[in-house]
């Protein structure tokens, strides 16, 4: 009778993620980097149990300012909601969710025209594989995923913005049982 | 008759002749719409009307002063008393407006309503004029009774001053004929409203011409001619006949004929009416002409004539001059083949008719417009101009340009960036990004596809089985191509066996840049002998950054190698590379970072089988080109950055901060004479050559260094990485981890919770929480949040 209400439970469980669309929770960093002519620059977003969506100090993390190069490409966060000593950053950390969107900025002296490529890298650990993060084509709104390959794009300006969407999106097949694994997205 | 009025008595009489006066004068002043006189005819102050005769009247006499007799009427019938001869002085021009009557006087017998005085005015000293007017007479009491008023001509029209100063202009009185009693007049006048005549005085009138103007070759200059008439408004309106004077006369080379109305008017008194004159400049004119006019109105018989101000038209350049570029060609591609500078060309000229060519500038993908070479400017007319400019091409990889050139003339006017062109640029050679099979892969299905991508498009036509060949020879094809990638399927592979893919020079991007050496990698097909031993002996050499050599001992057995790079001596990625027997050496030329550790290691291989890896050799790359953010890992106090790294150091700088309002920005670089162990200083390279060594006397394994408010330049001052400064490190004697999070004993985040290190291209960043290796020979920036200094205690 035990084991019959233990497995119950385990089935109501089980149910729920899939009724309420959770999902599993796990940390993931990625940086998002932006290259092009020998120039390049990284933002680095990611999630984590201990950070919030808000300034977290340990997490979201402030650089240094000034190009040392002549030739330059910079990626920024702005958070001036955050009031923190700068509005610039450069890793935005969020607390655990399905999925989120980062604003970035990317600047460059480089001329009109000029090719970027943007991807995203891992930063420590290797990028979970049910972490899916893709970039919006300004101009279409077109979703390209930089978890599966890179995104180029040319400069049209010394500011460009770009929307980032990550998150645990992706069905992950076990190779044993060809189930869906616990670090997956339940849909 | 005397108007004045100050010779009123103080009777009842005066007191209405001062109210009537007061009273018209203030309804003058509020209206004030027309001159209004009052002349005034009063018999009681002695003015008596030369004449006052009244057939059936007793006393007539008696009507013509106040008090005394009255004059009387009893009678059955309705005769007048006339009075006449009130000498009064009105303007005899004047309009007359109205005239009251003040009639003092009583009657007797009748009743209240039939006990009547009746009125009239007469021009001829007999007849009644004007509409009779009935008053009714109090019962034997005086009464002064008021009939007519200012603006009643009692029916009449068209009366004039001269009517009413006639002696014959008077006041005729009589009873109603129902009146059953008598009535009896003690004195009576009038009051005279009317207009004076308004006169006329005529003047020259006023003539002007609006300011000078400038016209463009073919253009025309409007002018407004303003003529005001100064007449009185007593006169009537004038039509004023006009002329002009041009000076040259034209039509000429330079102007068409001027135009101008020939008269202008009718104009009222005080009015002001305008005319235009226009001047027309020939298309053909020279630029500075000028053509001077002036107006006139005639003489007539009330005025004389009179002449405008004069103005001046001047003739301006009125054509824009145009500009092409006839090299390169629109839609040209540049690449490494093309000289550089490139000359850029084209050719200038301005309208038949323009002031010629003076300059050419061009503006290349933007910004200013810079100035171009001419040959033979400045040019005349409509001459062509030559001019040139020297690009040097810039080192960038298929990026579009706009080219623009901008001619200007003589008289200053340019066009819009007339030529427009757009070429594209690329002197970016094209390399292989990444394959499939990858470097080194062992157990690839036989005959699988091979697919090459590139890290930009390629010309598909140079990617051919000529370009792109395969070792062993097999049956090779090349499947596809498109953008940066191509496909190709070998068939008739051998199982076991190894195959090297080589992507020659002869492959070129889209411009037509050639790869700058051929790519070849290795894999190996599944099945086959059982795996060599791993080699021996690795080492490094030639640590520049962008070509450590690794090398070993050749394994006997070994069909080919494959080489390894890792940043941490444990986790391993795919091959970097792979050779084949008997080769022993490979250079790793892309290696990520500068003065950063790394570790190489090499596996033999028969075919499909690999060897394991052996021990792998540690070694640091050289310096970025530009700036690096260094340190020494011992004791440098009291050394100068060039007895410690070389002259070559001598541009050392280190991050003074003066606070922390705005990190970035509050502070400034100082040139430091000595270093301090556990800080880091920046230092320009001048090439990749260099690699950071040496050795001193050791610092302790603990350190403290002081970190002023804003960004702190520090160090590892031990000649091993610290991997665990999240619970190493120190703010103040406390854990790091407590200063970050602002917990005890720190009330708010002091420190910033991130360290970075320049790269050559970016601050690499890592959060201490997730404990980055911090390195010995680099220098990191730590932010102090805090508006006051603390300790870190590096260990």
């Amino acid at each position: 009778m035990r084991t019959l209400i233990r497995t119950f439970t385990i089935i109501a469980a089980i149910i729920a993620l899939w009724a309420t669309g959770a999902f599993a929770a796990q940390d993931f960093e990625a940086k998002i980097k932006i290259s092009g002519s020998g120039a390049y620059d990284y933002c680095v977003i990611g999630m984590n149990k201990n950070a919030t969506d808000g300034f977290d100090n340990a997490y979201d993390t402030l650089a240094p300012g000034g190009n040392m190069n002549g030739t330059y490409i910079t990626c920024t966060m702005l958070h001036p909601e955050w009031k923190a000593i700068k509005n610039e950053f450069r890793g935005d950390y969020r607390t655990h969710k399905r999925s989120d969107t980062w604003n970035i900025v990317v600047q460059t002296n480089l001329p009109a025209g000029t090719v970027l490529t943007m991807e995203a890298l891992k930063k420590g650990a290797p990028i979970p594989e049910s972490v899916m993060i893709s970039v919006e084509e300004p101009a279409t709104g077109q979703q390209t995923e930089l978890t599966s390959a890179p995104y180029q794009f040319t400069v049209t300006g010394e500011v460009m913005n770009f929307t980032i969407t990550g998150g645990h999106m992706k069905k992950v097949k076990s190779p044993a049982s060809g189930h869906t694994s616990g670090d997956a997205t339940q849909q | 008759m005397n108007n004045d009025r100050s010779q009123s008595t103080h009777s009842h009489a005066s007191c209405w002749y001062s109210f009537a006066l007061a009273l018209s004068i203030m309804i003058l002043l509020l209206l004030g719409v027309e001159t209004i006189e009052t002349a005034f005819a009063d018999t009681a102050a002695g003015n008596t009307p030369t004449s006052a005769t009244g057939q059936n009247w007793t006393t007539p006499t008696g009507a013509t002063a106040y008090g005394g007799a009255n004059a009387g009427y009893n009678n059955a019938g309705m005769n007048n008393l006339i009075l006449k001869g009130f000498n009064l002085s009105i303007p005899d021009s004047s309009t007359i407006n109205g005239v009251t009557a003040y009639i003092y006087g009583y009657g007797t017998g009748g009743t209240a309503t039939t006990r009547r005085i009746r009125a009239n005015l007469t021009l001829n000293g007999s007849a009644a004029n004007g509409t009779w007017k009935t008053a009714l007479a109090q019962n034997t009491t005086m009464t002064l009774n008021t009939v007519g008023a200012v603006n009643d001509l009692w029916g009449m029209t068209g009366v004039s001053g001269a009517a009413v100063n006639s002696a014959n202009f008077g006041l005729l009185i009589t009873d109603d004929n129902t009146t059953a009693g008598q009535i009896y007049i003690d004195y009576a006048y009038l009051s005279v409203d009317y207009t004076p005549p308004v006169s006329c005085t005529y003047a020259d009138p006023t003539v002007t011409i609006s300011a000078n103007q400038n016209a463009n070759q073919g253009g025309t200059n409007n002018y407004t001619v303003s003529v005001t008439s100064n007449d009185t408004t007593g006169c009537s309106n004038t039509t004023f006949s006009v002329s002009k004077t041009d000076n040259p006369s034209v039509p000429n080379a330079n102007f068409s004929a001027s135009t101008l109305p020939s008269s202008i008017g009718p104009i009222d008194p005080g009015d002001t009416l305008t005319m235009l004159l226009a001047h027309t400049v020939t298309t053909g004119a020279t630029v500075g002409a000028t053509l001077t006019s002036y107006a006139t109105t005639a003489s007539d018989a009330n005025h004389g004539a009179v002449n405008s101000n004069t103005i001046t038209s001047t003739v301006t350049d009125g054509y824009i001059p145009s500009s092409s570029i006839t090299s390169p060609l629109n839609n040209a591609v540049l690449n490494l083949a093309s000289a550089s500078p490139t000359t850029i060309s084209g050719t200038a000229a301005d309208t038949t008719g323009g002031s010629g060519i003076a300059s050419v500038a061009i503006n290349v993908g933007g910004g200013n417009f810079v100035a171009a070479t001419c040959s033979n400017c400045p040019t005349s007319g409509s001459a062509t101009a030559n001019w040139s400019y020297n690009w040097t091409l810039p080192a960038v990889q298929s990026t579009g340009y706009n080219i623009q050139s901008r001619a200007t003339d003589v008289s200053g006017r340019f066009s819009g960036g007339s030529g427009n062109i757009m070429v594209t640029v690329d002197r970016v050679r094209p390399g292989v990004s990444s394959t499939v099979p990858t470097t080194g892969a062992a157990n690839v299905v036989v005959n699988n596809a091979v697919t090459i991508n590139w890290n930009e498009n390629v010309d598909c036509a140079s990617v051919t089985t000529s370009s792109v060949t395969i070792l062993p020879s097999v049956t090779w094809n090349k499947t596809s191509c498109s953008g940066t990638q191509a496909v190709f399927t070998p068939s008739g592979q051998n199982t076991g066996t190894g195959y090297t893919v080589t992507a020659s020079t002869a492959v070129t991007d889209t411009a037509g840049n050639a790869m700058s050496s051929s790519y070849n990698w290795g894999y190996t097909t599944a099945g086959g002998a059982p795996a060599p031993d791993p080699p021996t002996g690795l080492s490094l050499s030639n640590m520049t950054r962008h070509g450590p050599q690794v090398s070993w001992t050749g394994v006997s057995g070994a069909t080919d190698y494959n080489i390894y790079r890792s940043d941490d001596n444990a986790t391993w990625g795919s091959a970097i590379g792979n050779v084949l027997d008997p080769a022993t050496t490979y250079t790793d030329n892309n290696a990520p970072l500068s003065n950063t550790v790394y570790y190489w290691t090499v596996t033999a291989k028969n075919g499909g089988s690999e060897s394991t890896k052996p021990t792998a050799v540690m070694g640091k790359t050289s310096l970025h080109k530009g700036y690096n953010m260094i340190s020494a890992p011992y004791n440098t106090t009291s050394l100068s950055p060039t007895t410690v790294f070389g002259v070559w150091a001598n541009w050392s700088w280190l991050w003074q901060s003066a606070g922390n309002v705005n990190p970035d920005t509050n502070g400034v670089y100082v040139k430091p004479n000595t270093l301090t162990p556990g800080k880091s200083v920046f230092t320009w390279a001048w090439d990749e050559a260099t690699t950071l060594s040496g050795s001193g006397t050791a610092n302790g394994s603990s350190i403290t260094v002081s970190l002023l408010p804003g960004w702190n330049m520090i160090s590892n001052q031990t000649a091993s990485n610290m991997n665990s400064i999240s619970s190493t490190w120190l703010i103040d004697g406390s854990p790091i981890m407590a200063a970050i999070n602002g917990t005890a004993p720190f009330s708010v985040p002091v420190i910033g919770g991130a360290i970075s290190w320049w790269d050559g291209n970016t601050y690499d960043t890592g959060n201490i929480v997730s404990n980055p290796p911090v390195e010995p020979w680099k220098g990191y920036f730590i932010l102090n949040l805090d508006s006051v200094s603390h300790t870190l205690t590096i260990q």
